[in-house]
């Protein structure tokens, strides 16, 4: 009788055994299929890199940061991919943009950034786009006529951007654009840039930065229509430019009145 | 010549082999070895190690016969066993598993033996290998979670590679001995390859070899007495008297302590392995995707939340020179401490030293976990400024903002509970410091904040002060006489520029 009960013994652990190595496979450990992840040349991809990189000064969905706004299709348009590479893999040298290239250690290769430059196209971008005055969106250094520029100024800019602006004063927010403090602080590009394209992501009540093909308004506040010539806005960036050495002006706090309240 | 039975041709051989090489006196005398009848549960986590290590070995050398070590194919390979080699996730997860065991184990093992004195005379020479076990171990898994070539492995690579670079004079030379190269790249993978199937693994056979030959012949330590200190010109004699008389035989007396404890962390092993599954591998090390948050294995964290913690005025110090003198004085401590008292009721400040120790990586662990606090290293290129702190601003007061995420300020201090939380939340700061108060603070530091005062310019300066300035906390009355009111109107005296060339070339 012994016999037949270790067979049925034997069976039963076999069955258990086998059933268990067939359960193995359903473990809780084994990993899923990896899904491969989006490449940066998809808008998906590029998504995600730009939201690491990009978004904390070009704005989460590409505009309402302190950085110029991305998601501008017709300023993608007018921006050559070369141009773009070298701005994301260098930097902008002496400004707050950083370069995500070249052989720091987390650096992007040179191969992810075209794809990513592909995927800001693809995402953001839209070929035929073009800005109504099509002044090349490149600065060329040379020659420039900054005391054109600075007529230009007061005929069209000087109202929303008054020579003398009180810090903090929201009397006018679009600021001071010729206090050195805060040219030093930005690229000849970033001035071409604004004037070409303006900006009106942020709503700057009560008027956006107009793009180069207008509206301004005159000293007295007046719309002035017409757009700038592509020579008018090299010479306004000349004369932003020279203004950049002028002496800085430093805000009149008494530093002994303000020991005083440190104490 | 007697009949050949096959038993007996076996016999005859074995005592043909053992004539020759002494392999079964080697073996009679660390299977019967006399051990002091009191060393009970508390010497079990050596075996424990030494059998994680026999795991480590076995799966390490299936698992190498599927791995790629080249940085085109590492990754994919470990794809590849997780997903076609039949139980090869199964095989990761037990290397992956059990590398954290035996540290682990490793660790409660040396906390034995420093709780208990043993390192004390005649067995200062096990302590000593045993700190080698401990750093070619803790050097294996390091290396180990560098053989998925992940994101992962790249951010230990890339801390390893600062940390090489900050010492003084050959910073450049020994990053590029670390990495076979300026960076990161497939030689950086070969090298870690060769040391962690070769050079560790070579090395802890050796050390381990010579530990276990040390604590056969020095013989285990007793359970420590209060009042039977240890002195060296007796403490031999009384020993082998001792075991002589009341001692039992390793096996099968201590050994079944040891086979029972480790059946059962193997049994663990393997319910956490089946369990959780293998380790990574992560997100691609491909970089045109990129890693939110990579931290490293957890053995590592508490390193992570500590130099995330650090001072970073101290950081260079703290991370060159104090891990050499901690190493150099855990191996020294049985020569300072050769004799004396081994009960830790006797020690109360070794004591002190293992609770706080533990205490201290647990805590940094936990927070590494959690890691709330930590600089949030990616902040400043990823978190956005809510667009209220942005409309209505200057030009000035933008770039600010812009300088906010460039300097970094952004991974240590939250706007409106966005970005780090290491630094107070800035929503409000104009109600709580005045304009020179703002600029003070950024210039001279203070806290744990860094002085920025030489790193940047005057424009610089400006445009943070300008931008903070309008952090109001959405209309929040000023309590103190705040930047808010005190926001000048510029036009007075020209203030001398203090990094003009800096700041006017573009
Ligand atoms: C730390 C803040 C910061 C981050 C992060 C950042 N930028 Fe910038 N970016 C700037 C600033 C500031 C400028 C303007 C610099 C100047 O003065 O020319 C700029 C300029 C640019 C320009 C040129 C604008 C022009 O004038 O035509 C491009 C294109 C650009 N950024 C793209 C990117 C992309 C793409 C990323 C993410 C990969 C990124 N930036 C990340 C701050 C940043
Ligand atoms: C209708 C008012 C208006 C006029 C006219 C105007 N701007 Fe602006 N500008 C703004 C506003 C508002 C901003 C700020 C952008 C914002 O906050 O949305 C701005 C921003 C700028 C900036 C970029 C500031 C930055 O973010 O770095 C520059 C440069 C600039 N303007 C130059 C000019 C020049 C040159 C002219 C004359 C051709 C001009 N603007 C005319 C309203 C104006």
């Amino acid at each position: 009788m012994i016999r037949p009960m270790m067979r049925v013994n034997t069976a039963v652990a076999l069955t258990i055994a086998l059933a268990s190595l067939a359960a193995c496979d359903q473990l809780p450990g084994k990993p899923a299929l990896r899904v491969a992840p989006p490449t940066l040349d998809t808008a998906a991809g590029f998504a995600g890199f730009y939201s690491e990189n990009c978004a904390g000064c070009h704005g989460a969905d590409g505009t309402q940061g302190p950085a110029r706004p991305m998601r501008d299709a017709v300023y993608l348009a007018a921006v050559p991919d070369d141009a773009m590479f070298n701005m994301l893999r260098n930097g902008i040298e002496g400004t707050r943009m950083p370069g995500f290239g070249g052989n720091r250690i987390t650096a992007v290769d040179d191969a992810a950034l075209t794809a990513f430059v592909k995927g800001m196209r693809t995402a953001w971008g839209n070929a035929s786009a073009t800005a109504p005055t099509n002044i090349a969106w490149a600065h060329q250094p040379g020659k420039a006529d900054a005391e054109h520029g600075r007529e230009l100024f007061d005929a069209r800019c000087v109202s929303c951007h008054p020579r003398t602006q009180p810090v903090g004063s929201s009397a006018t927010v679009s600021g001071s654009v010729t206090d050195p403090f805060y040219l030093r602080l930005v690229s000849d590009q970033h001035l071409r840039t604004s004037i070409v394209f303006g900006r009106n992501d942020l709503n700057s009540a009560p008027a956006n930065m107009p793009s180069a093909a207008g509206p301004f308004q005159d000293g007295n506040g007046q719309r002035v229509d017409g757009a700038l010539s592509s020579s008018d806005v090299d010479d306004l960036v000349a004369y932003l430019s020279g203004l950049r050495s002028s002496p800085l002006y430093a805000p009149p706090t008494s530093a002994a009145q303000s020991k005083d309240e440190t104490k | 010549m007697s009949e050949m039975t096959p038993k007996r041709a076996i016999f005859d051989a074995l005592n043909w082999l053992d004539e020759r090489t002494g392999l079964f006196w080697i073996l009679r005398r660390s299977v019967f070895h006399r051990v002091p009848r009191n060393a009970k549960w508390w010497y079990v986590f050596g075996s424990a190690t030494m059998m994680f290590f026999t795991i480590q070995i076995v799966t390490g050398i299936v698992l190498a016969m599927f791995y790629a070590p080249s940085a085109a194919q590492a990754y994919e390979s470990l794809v590849y066993i997780n997903e076609q080699v039949p139980f090869g996730w199964m095989l990761r997860a037990m290397h992956g598993w059990s590398s954290n065991a035996m540290c682990l184990m490793m660790l409660v093992h040396m906390m034995q033996v420093f709780l208990h004195g043993s390192y004390k005379y005649p067995r200062e020479l096990t302590w000593v290998a045993g700190v080698f076990l401990c750093l070619t171990t803790l050097g294996l898994a390091f290396t180990g979670q560098i053989m998925r070539w992940d994101a992962d492995a790249y951010w230990g690579l890339g801390i390893g590679a600062a940390i090489m670079d900050r010492a003084p004079g050959i910073g450049n030379q020994l990053r590029a001995v670390m990495l076979g190269g300026p960076q990161i790249s497939g030689a950086t993978l070969s090298r870690f390859f060769a040391l962690h199937v070769f050079i560790l693994p070579g090395s802890a056979i050796a050390l381990i070899g010579f530990h276990l030959y040390s604590v056969l012949r020095q013989g285990i330590s007793e359970m420590p007495k209060a009042g039977e200190p240890v002195v060296p010109a007796t403490y031999r004699k009384e020993y082998e008297e001792r075991t002589h008389k009341t001692g039992v035989p390793f096996y099968p007396d201590a050994a079944r302590r040891d086979m029972v404890f480790c059946g059962a962390a193997l049994i663990v092993l393997i319910g956490i392995a089946a369990w959780f599954g293998p380790m990574g591998p992560g997100e691609l090390p491909d970089p045109t995707i990129i890693e939110a948050s990579p931290r490293p294995d957890g053995l590592f964290l508490w390193i992570y939340s500590a130099l995330a913690l650090l001072p970073p005025a101290s950081e260079t110090f703290l991370l060159l020179a104090v891990p050499p003198v901690a190493i150099a004085f855990l191996a020294a401590i049985p020569f300072i401490f050769n004799r004396g008292e081994r009960a830790p009721s006797q020690r109360p400040v070794s004591v002190l030293i293992v609770v706080l120790l533990c205490t201290a990586i647990g805590v940094l662990t936990w927070l590494g976990m959690s890691s709330p606090w930590g600089p949030k290293m990616d902040a400043w290129t990823s978190t956005p400024t809510a667009v209220q702190y942005l409309q209505q601003r200057t030009p000035l007061e933008l770039q600010g903002a812009l300088e906010f995420q460039f300097a970094q300020c952004r991974n240590c201090h939250a706007i409106d509970d966005a970005g780090g939380q290491r630094g107070p939340d800035l929503t409000d700061v104009a109600t709580r410091l005045s304009w020179d108060q703002l600029m003070r603070q950024i210039q001279q530091g203070g806290g744990n904040m860094p002085a920025y005062g030489k790193a940047l310019s005057s424009s610089e300066m400006q445009a943070l002060v300008a931008f903070l300035s309008t952090l109001d906390g959405g209309d929040l009355a000023a309590t103190l006489p705040g930047a808010l009111e005190q926001q000048p109107a510029r036009d007075a005296v020209p203030q001398a520029d203090a990094n003009p060339a800096a700041n006017s070339s573009r």
